[in-house]
């Protein structure tokens, strides 16, 4: 019976919508922190914070600023970013055949990395409950239910990252409680731009 | 609820109306009824099937929590903590989806018996079913979440997710598991959901 889900009607919606947008001419090089939504934008979004994850993580684990059980922890995360910016690369072509899958941005963390252990997981835990924030804010503005479900089960993902970070930065690993607060995305990227050259 | 027929906007419900109309008008009518009739529907019955089986899922972690930080023996004061934490959030759950229940015009049922074993007996048993029982929970919700059709529904599903996985990847860490099982949770159906429940429930 999944065919009477509200799912499958949005997205028989979207090819209607896709279709009279053809020609339309909507720039598939738009900022990722811009306005219009629809599912490739989604996706571009999401690959933007998942690129600058992977880079953070890929530049503590190289510049062995942690060590022990922190050490094993970030490669941990940084193999999961891997597969959720592969993931999503897929959605991209799979959401938008023909339209190219965003670059990557440049970052720089060599503030956050000279800081040491407590500024890079303290940064690391920031990350993270941007990222959960981010994709719980955007989940219910996805159509494809493909990509639906591939933004929850990274979205949970994320939140597992952030509470267990925010528990060793010395912070509540839960601090929005029992309910989590979504974060859109004029905050998020405020947050994020200082991380991108 | 039908005002979303004529006013644009851009709620699920009247996305979901506006495609399933949309449909109908251009494949013909016939074709789509079922669709039309499931978008119309009083508040959808798989919304309200979502919401109560998440309420049973949290009733059954916030009676384990309750019974677990009473009975099981020297519970160290980092688990003591965590398990008070978790519990403090599953309460607000069952509250936050027994009222969606009455909103939805459902039954928000009491909670059923529960038998957790021997789970009780250690601090160590008591770590891992709290572990099986908050990957259930998160494996639920995303899987339920892609069929809500209310807004208010899928916000407070999203919302509780977030935190239920955050619970997993605290229980885990103290156990001394990696924090997530993989990159990606995977989802479970409801029906899979619910039988793992079961073995829990006293009949």
């Amino acid at each position: 019976m999944s065919e009477l889900t509200r799912r499958s009607l949005v997205s028989m919606a979207a090819v209607g919508t896709a279709a009279l947008a053809a020609g339309c001419g909507d720039d598939s090089n738009a900022p990722a922190g811009g306005t219009p939504r629809g599912d490739f934008d989604i996706v571009n979004y999401a690959l933007t914070l998942e690129y600058v994850e992977e880079d953070f993580y890929e530049q503590v684990v190289s510049a062995g600023v942690l060590s022990g059980r922190e050490a094993a922890l970030a490669e941990l995360i940084h193999q999961n970013e891997t597969e959720h910016v592969t993931a999503l690369q897929d959605e991209s072509r799979r959401v938008a055949p023909g339209r190219p899958v965003l670059d990557r941005p440049r970052t720089d963390f060599s503030e956050v990395l000279d800081g040491g252990r407590g500024e890079v997981i303290r940064t690391a835990a920031r990350l993270e409950n941007i990222g959960a924030g981010a994709y719980l804010a955007e989940a219910g503005q996805i159509e494809d239910a493909k990509l639906l479900a591939a933004a929850l089960s990274i979205h949970s993902v994320e939140a597992r990252h952030a509470a267990v970070l925010n528990r060793l930065a010395g912070a509540p690993p839960l601090p929005d409680g029992a309910f989590a607060v979504a974060l859109e995305r004029a905050q998020v990227m405020s947050q994020i731009d200082r991380y991108l050259v | 609820m039908k005002a979303g027929i004529h006013v644009p906007g851009t709620t699920r419900r009247e996305l979901l109306l506006r495609g399933a109309l949309g449909v109908a008008s251009a494949s013909g009518a016939a074709a789509v009824g079922p669709f039309v009739a499931s978008a119309l529907g009083q508040s959808g019955r798989i919304d309200v099937e979502v919401v109560q089986l998440a309420l049973l899922l949290e009733q059954l972690e916030a009676d384990f929590y309750r019974r677990g930080l009473r009975e099981v023996p020297g519970l160290s004061a980092p688990v003591r903590q965590l398990a008070r934490e978790i519990l403090d959030h599953e309460d607000q759950h069952v509250e936050a989806l027994s009222q969606l229940a009455v909103q939805m015009s459902a039954e928000a049922p009491d909670p059923p018996q529960f038998d957790f074993g021997d789970a009780f007996r250690s601090e160590r048993a008591f770590l891992a079913l709290a572990q099986r029982l908050e990957e259930t929970g998160v494996s639920a919700y995303n899987g339920a979440a892609p069929m809500v059709e209310q807004d208010d529904v899928l916000d407070t599903a999203g919302q509780i997710v977030q935190v239920e996985a955050r619970h997993a990847a605290l229980v885990r860490f103290e156990r001394g598991e990696d924090i997530a099982p993989g990159a990606f949770d995977k989802p479970l159906s409801m029906s899979k959901a619910r039988a793992l429940a079961e073995p829990y429930i006293r009949t």
